[in-house]
């Protein structure tokens, strides 16, 4: 295991304890400061609930944790990458490290064959419209939430009564698109408003010099695919000698930057070195 | 194959995409009635008249039904207060045959337990959430009290509310339960409790 595994790994559990209960201590901490006495579990972090909360004009206060956390979320989202998914969602990492114990001819790789984009955003804005239309799903197909039973049930030694909604959940999050696909982040790609909301403002921000972004270095890349194998979220692909690169699905997680050996992409500021960003275009390939 | 190529699947995934959203959404009411929700209010005085909690398991949907259908959940259970002072309450689940546990604002390290004490402000509603375990007798057709919950003033010793949680099966038929189910007697002494009205 190299250094940047170590430090991912070390971001994920520092995440498990900073925003999952019992421990939730960026809540608590983060309260305390409020002068509350807010619930400290992933319920008052969760970006989700804020983001429907001033959809449908339920709040509008500012000064909540889940409103500054979707603040501080989508300004990490638009200087760094999505951030938050890289370095510190336990949910997200979970089923990325179980699908890693499964042997590959076990393995359906999803964003090979559906591709991610279209339906991500599309679930983000059924997931915007169905508190008008069928009824807020905030709770009902959240990763977040059954992970943080996942925890408490580790710790308490009972995970409690699950919904049917809880189950169907664990089912697609650590089962079909868990340990079963590709990468272990079908759930991320497909299904996570949160990790959807973040690569639309990483989209906007990697149009700057001055963020952060997956760079790349066409004279440098030898077509090894080594980074295509690599990605979780089946965000490059490579075909007929053409690096594709998939801003609306990426994470920012670097693992393809770790794997390459020429170092022809790399995360940092300056330009993306992509010779177009697929801004809405689903045929567009990124030619090196 | 990748089908990365027409804007026409495209936008065909992303309506797969919305429509997965919403029917998720629609899914998710119906199956609302796995979970219970019943509200208390107490005004320190008299013993409030409340509701009965009645679980239908032909309620559960599939996946439940499959993987969890003998544990069970009120969802909120609230307890508001409408005396002018503050009380001091004991919320205890009593006379259930399995596990339950009363569990109020977010979990902790330790494990919670069938007893709750704690104060509740003039005008305040507390929010207790009660995780029980269902018998196998629970799972007849005819309604079975799985217990009861009950409010009790911590420096009186007065009942101040109590709520009687039953289970039952409408899908399950009289000559199933004759069965598999050892006719329960239990339930019959627990009306004593107080009044309640079916939900
Ligand atoms: S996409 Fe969602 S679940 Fe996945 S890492 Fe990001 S926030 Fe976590
Ligand atoms: S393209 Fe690279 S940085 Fe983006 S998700 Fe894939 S491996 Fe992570």
């Amino acid at each position: 295991m190299n250094q940047r595994e170590i430090k991912r790994i070390l971001g994920y559990f520092a995440g498990l304890f900073l925003f999952f209960a019992p421990f939730a201590y960026y809540q608590k901490t983060l309260s305390v400061w409020l002068g509350g006495s807010q619930a400290s579990d992933i319920h008052s972090f969760c970006l989700r609930i804020p983001l429907l909360n001033v959809l449908t004009g339920q709040s509008i206060e500012i000064f909540n944790v889940g409103i500054i956390s979707l603040l501080l979320l989508v300004s990490a989202a638009f200087f760094l990458g999505p951030f938050f998914c890289a370095h510190l969602c336990a949910s997200g990492a979970l089923p990325e490290y179980l699908s890693r114990l499964m042997p590959k001819r076990f393995k359906i790789d999803w964003q090979r064959s559906v591709n991610p984009v279209p339906i991500r955003y599309g679930f983000f804005v059924g997931y915007l419209l169905s508190p008008f239309l069928a009824g807020s799903i905030a709770c009902a197909l959240c990763n977040y939430s059954f992970m943080e039973r996942l925890i408490v049930g580790g710790v308490q030694g009972d995970i409690g009564p699950l919904g049917s909604t809880a189950i169907i959940t664990a089912i697609l999050w650590l089962g079909i698109f868990g340990v079963m696909a590709k990468g272990g982040r079908g759930f991320c790609s497909y299904l996570c408003p949160v990790g959807a909301l973040q690569s639309a403002v990483h989209s906007v921000g990697a149009r700057f010099r001055f963020t952060y972004k997956l760079r790349f270095i066409p004279s440098k890349c030898v077509n090894c695919k080594q980074c295509v194998k690599k990605c979780p979220m089946g965000a490059l692909s490579h075909k007929d000698g053409i690096l594709s690169y998939e801003v609306y699905n990426c994470i920012t997680c670097g693992q393809c930057a770790g794997v390459c050996a020429k170092n022809a992409l790399a995360y940092g500021t300056g330009e993306s070195g992509w010779q177009k960003e697929n801004a809405g275009e689903p045929e567009l390939e990124l030619v090196k | 194959m990748f089908i990365k190529k027409s804007y026409l699947s495209s936008l065909m995934l992303l309506i797969v995409g919305i429509s997965f959203a919403l029917g998720f959404g629609y899914y998710k009411n119906a199956v609302a009635k796995e979970q219970a929700a019943a509200t208390v209010a107490i005004n320190g005085e008299s013993i409030a008249a409340t509701q009965s909690i009645v679980f239908d398991i032909a309620d559960q949907g599939m996946p439940k039904k499959w993987l969890q259908p003998n544990q069970i959940l009120i969802a909120s259970y609230l307890i508001k207060n409408e005396s002018k002072n503050p009380l001091a309450i004991q919320v205890e689940a009593v006379d259930f045959v399995k596990q339950v546990v009363l569990e109020v604002g977010s979990p902790d390290i330790k494990k919670p337990s069938a007893i709750y004490m704690g104060t509740v402000e003039s005008g305040k509603t507390l929010r207790v959430k009660v995780k029980m375990d269902l018998a196998d007798q629970h799972f007849s057709q005819t309604k079975q009290q799985i217990g009861v919950l009950q409010i009790v003033d911590i420096q009186t010793g007065a009942l101040l509310g109590n709520t009687s949680v039953y289970a039952m099966n409408s899908s399950q038929s009289l000559d199933q339960d004759q069965k598999s189910v050892t006719p329960s007697t239990v339930h019959e002494t627990h009306e004593s409790h107080g009044s309640h009205e079916e939900k």
